[in-house]
This record gives C-alpha cells, structure tokens and sequence, in this order.
C-alpha cells in the first residue's frame, strides 16, 4: 500500500516538508546505501554504487528555457554526482524504465510569464507511476537554474540522506597578467562573475563561510590576507605584518583560519581565530612550510614543507604536535586538499615530468593519478560530497578549471576563459 | 704541514685583497658615468631611518624617481638570478650585489625592496616561500657588505609576475627566477 504525500505548493523552502521516503518498502534497498553512507561504513564515495534514475523531459506552454531547461539542469546535476546513474527520457514508460532497471522517475513542468517562472518537479515510482514527493518554485526568470539545482539538491536528501552539492560555488582567480581578480560561479561553471580586483595580485581564495572570502592581496605591495563579502566584494585587511602572510585554509568547525606567515623568519604554518585573534605557530622548521589544509573534522592539517630537501607533504595536529611526512615519491609533491568524507587527500606530484593530480589514504598509501590531460594538473579541491575534484590544466599561457572524479572518469571542462586558476569549493 | 697551511693562507690572502683591488678598479670606472649627470642628489644626502615605519601598518610604496635616478638604479642595481629551485647566489650574481652595494653606500637615502621572484612551475603556495628565500638572500649580502639592515624590506611575488609570462623552455624560465630592486617612498 503506497502513502502519497502532497506537496504544500505554497513552500519553497528545501528543508520544510521531509517526506519520509525511505520508510517505503521498495526503498529497502537504496536505504542501505543511506544507512551505511551515515554510520561511516562507507567512506569512499567513489566505491559507491550507482542508483538509476529516469529524468523525462519537462513540459512547458509557452516559452521554453533553452540552456536553463530545469530538467536538463536536473540531469546535469545528478549526472555529475557520481551516486546516480542518468537516463535522460522524453516520456514516462513504465515498461522501458522497469526493464532497464530504473526504479524512480523524475517530471515537471514550467511556465514563464514576462520575468517571472514557476517550476514544479516530483519523484515517481517506476512501476506504478506513483508519487512521492513534489516541490513547486515560484521566481524571477534569473532563478530558474537555481530553483533547477535545488530540487536536484531535495533528490540527494530525500534518496541519500545527504546534503546535495548543486547550490555550492567555487571561488577562483581570474589571471590577467599584472592584475588578478576574484571570482565566483555556481558549481557547474554558470553565474561566472567578479568579486574583487582593485587592479592588483588577488590570489589563494578560500571559504570562510556561505558570503565571506578569505584571500591574498598585494594592496600594499606585499602578501597579506584579507576578507571580504563575496556579494558586495567589500573587504579588509584580516591578518597583515611587514612578511609574508598567505595561503589560508578555513575550518569552520573549529571556527579557526590556518596559513604561512614568515613573521618569525621564512614560512612557517600558524592558525588564528577568525577574527585574526589568538595567532599560533604551529611549524618552528628551517625550510618551508606551506599550503595548509584542514581535515574536515578540524583534528589534523596537511600541509607542504620543504625541510628534507623537496617539498613534500607532512601531516600534524592541529595543535602543530605529531608531524609525520606522508609522502616519499617524485621530487615536488605539494597542494594537499582534503576529502570532505576525511579518507583521501588529493595533492599535486612532479613525476614523468610534469604535474598531476594523485589522490592517497591519510597516510600516504594506495596513491592513484586521477589526471591525464596534456600540460599540468595542479590545484586540486573537492566538491563538498566528494564525488568530483576540481583542478587546474595549464598548457602553454592558457589555463582552465576541470572535474573529475575520484576514479579518473567523467573528465569535464568548466571555464573557457584560459585565465582560470585555483579553484576552491565552498563547502556551504 | 704547518707550513704549507700559513703559506695557502698567505697566498689566499693575497687573492682576496688581489680580487678586491679589481673590483674596487672596476667600480671606479663607472664613477665618471655616475657623475657626469645633475642628478636628484636628495638620494646622495646623509640620512637618518629613524622615522621608517617599522610596524606592520607600513605599505611597500615604489618612489617615484626622475629620470635620470631611475636610470641610475636600474644599471646598478639589476635584477639578480637563481638555479632551479635555488637560492644560491652565484659568484656572478654576487659581482651584481657588490655594484648594488656600492651604489647603496653612494646614495645613502636610498631605502630598497627585494622582491623575490620564481618561474612558473610548482605550486603558487611553494613559490611565495621560494621567492622570500631569494629575496633574504639578497638582502643578507648586502647587509654583509655593509648596508644597514633598516634599508631593506623584502618581500615575495611568488610566481605571480613572472618577466617572461608563458615559458615553455630553461633559458625563458630563467629570467623569471630573479630578485628585483625597487626603491622605496620616503
């Protein structure tokens, strides 16, 4: 016996109506998956099978949304996650669906209206056609990608039990020769704009959270950090000296901002509140430290150091006790970034002579090269469900921002503009 | 033994007052060139740095010289270059950081920035170390030749304004592994 839950159409917000989908019996099997996701059983999402869904195109009267078509957008979005397995469909067919496997559906429909959209899409069951659950959003034309992403973000909770990656941004650096600017797109490349340039060096973007930017700029003829908004591009200067203040990496669970700073001699990591109070050395070496970066439960920091010889990548407490080397191979291993899921770190290695994306476990085991592409791979980030890793190809003058999974597949190019480079992901 | 070591030291001695003596020589030299032309002798005046910020507040502003200043400063104090991956200072480079140096004891107002700079392979984050490497490097031969500490700033670029943007081979990489002189506001 199936319970059809209506969805109150007045509500556009996410979080507001859970349908308790997973109680369903023929969800048996995909709650499996959600349960092992949540207790940690499965940490490696790209081991993860992947689930079937059908997308059916959606239906419209009037004006149709070309580039923005919200099931297209759907498809897109699922499609990147590595958890589903897309099938783009023109009409509902019970029959084709059920004998490829596919055990849930997707429709909707849209209407535009002068600036104005509205979007309705729901999750069926495949056999019977029922349905389980709805979202209907009302909003300006400009929205209707967001709206797009939103409903694929209510797929992720609703079937994984998960926080879906389709809102999240990443900021990045736009090269224009003397000047660099700090920019923003949505996930998948669209909504490119510009936060700030001020016609100097702007470089190492991070996320402080959802609006707030923490970054290095030369304003004053040197490195400092600075924050800022990410809407009004307003900042200041966060954490300066008359050294080298740069690399930041922020962990918001502990609410603490690390970076390099050679205010007591070359670079050494230290952290600080976010704020700028409370600033600790956390390195004391002879060489360089550098590139710091977070485990996302804010306990260990990655980090690149130069004191055998060769930048190599070292892990230590976040409190700077316990340093250990991880990595021995190649010449030049640097840009660690962490896994959101805490299991690998992705980083940068000089081998065959050039650069390239590898990831490892957390002590330096089973690494693997996830980057073929012609020129060097460098600056990795991962998408905030960990199922894509972003990165920078630079060949000859141009360089663009990439994705692709952990396993190497499902390459994709995300800017054109030959001046893009690192990217980081926002995990909000 | 004993012997032989005084008379190697005698003879290292004598090469280093020897090397010296040319040096001195060469500078020389270049002393008609420097004095030919009026320049903006403020540069030249005796100085104290008692009023340089030395806070964290201070900004790393490039004077603005005339002409003639700004050619003086960029035939004597050129940019200094480094190996892969290096910090070392080459006994050339160190033949460059004696001119600079000399110039530096001629114009005593001058108050200098090293940038360092690094070519375009490696990470940004590793490169911004590096270049501050060869920027104190920098600074520390000419403090050791005898230029007051007080009038050095150093700071990096990193890979972040190479000479040569673009490099696809050693000689193009080479000229962006530099130190440069900027001079700055009073």
């Amino acid at each position: 016996m199936l319970r059809i839950f209506r969805f109150d159409f007045s509500n556009q917000n996410k979080k507001s109506i859970k349908t308790p989908l997973k109680s369903f019996f023929f969800f048996l099997l995909l709650t499996s998956f959600a349960f092992a996701e949540r207790v940690g059983l499965e940490s490696y999402a790209g081991a993860l099978d992947e689930i079937p869904i059908a997308i059916v195109k959606f239906k419209t009267t009037g004006t149709t949304l070309k580039e923005n078509d919200p099931s297209a957008v759907i498809a897109s979005d699922l499609s990147f996650s590595n958890r589903f397995k897309v099938l783009k469909a023109l009409t509902y067919d019970s029959t084709d669906f059920v004998k490829k496997g596919i055990g849930l559906y997707i429709t909707g429909e849209y209407s535009v209206e002068g600036t104005n959209v509205s979007i309705t899409c729901a999750i069926h069951e495949a056999s019977s056609g029922a349905y389980l659950t709805g979202r209907k959003y009302e909003g300006e034309l400009k929205q209707a990608r967001r709206m797009a992403h939103r409903f694929s973000n209510v797929v992720y909770d609703e079937l994984l039990g998960e926080d879906g990656p389709f809102e999240t941004k990443i900021v990045f650096v736009e090269d224009k020769g003397s000047s660099k600017a700090l920019m923003i797109m949505d996930y998948d490349g669209f909504g490119m704009k510009k936060i700030t340039s001020k016609g100097v060096v702007n470089i190492f973007p991070t996320f402080a959270d959802a609006s707030t930017v923490i970054w290095t700029s030369f304003q004053r003829g040197k490195p400092d950090l600075y924050k800022g908004s990410i809407t009004s591009g307003a900042s200041k200067i966060f954490i300066y000296s008359r050294y080298v203040e740069t690399s930041p990496s922020v962990s918001d669970i502990k609410g603490k901002v690390a970076y390099a700073s050679s205010r007591k001699g070359n670079l050494d990591v230290y952290t600080a509140n976010l704020d700028g109070t409370e600033k600790k050395q956390l390195t004391f070496s002879r060489g360089i430290d550098t590139s710091p970066c977070w485990s996302p439960n804010g306990y260990l920091i990655a980090f690149t150091s130069d004191r055998s010889g060769q930048p190599q990548i070292y892990i230590m407490d976040s409190d700077g006790m316990n340093t250990r080397r991880i990595t021995f191979e190649g010449k030049y291993q640097d840009s660690p970034s962490w896994s959101p899921k805490g299991d690998r770190i992705a980083y940068c290695s000089y081998r065959a002579g050039k650069f390239d994306i590898y990831t490892m476990t957390v002590d330096g085991k089973d690494q693997k090269k996830i980057t073929s592409l012609a020129g060097n791979n460098e600056y990795p980030t991962w998408s905030p469900d960990a199922s894509n890793i972003a990165f920078v190809n630079r060949n000859g003058s141009h360089s663009d921002i990439y994705f692709v999974k952990p396993d190497g597949s499902g390459l994709r190019k995300v800017t054109s503009t030959g001046r893009a480079k690192m990217p980081e992901w926002s995990g909000f | 033994m004993k012997s032989l070591k005084l008379i190697s030291a005698v003879i290292l001695l004598i090469a280093v007052l020897f090397g010296t003596g040319c040096k001195k020589q060469q500078s020389t030299l270049q002393e008609p060139v420097v004095e030919k032309t009026p320049v903006d002798t403020s540069f030249a005046e005796p100085q104290s740095f008692d009023n340089v910020d030395t806070s964290d507040d201070a900004s790393f502003n490039e004077a603005e010289l005339d002409a003639e200043m700004r050619r003086l400063v960029e035939e004597n104090m050129k940019p200094i270059y480094f190996g892969y991956n290096s910090f070392v200072l080459s006994e050339f480079e160190k033949e460059q950081l004696a001119t600079a140096g000399n110039f530096m004891l001629k114009y005593p107002k001058l108050r200098i920035l090293v940038e360092g700079h690094c070519d375009e392979r490696g990470s940004s984050e590793y490169n911004m170390g590096l270049g501050e490497n060869r920027a104190k490097i920098v600074k520390e031969y000419l403090t050791n030749f005898g230029i007051e500490s007080i009038r050095f700033e150093t700071t990096s670029w990193g890979k972040e304004k190479p000479a040569e943007p673009g490099c696809g081979d050693d000689q193009c990489h080479q000229l962006n592994r530099r130190a440069e002189f900027k001079v700055l506001a009073r």
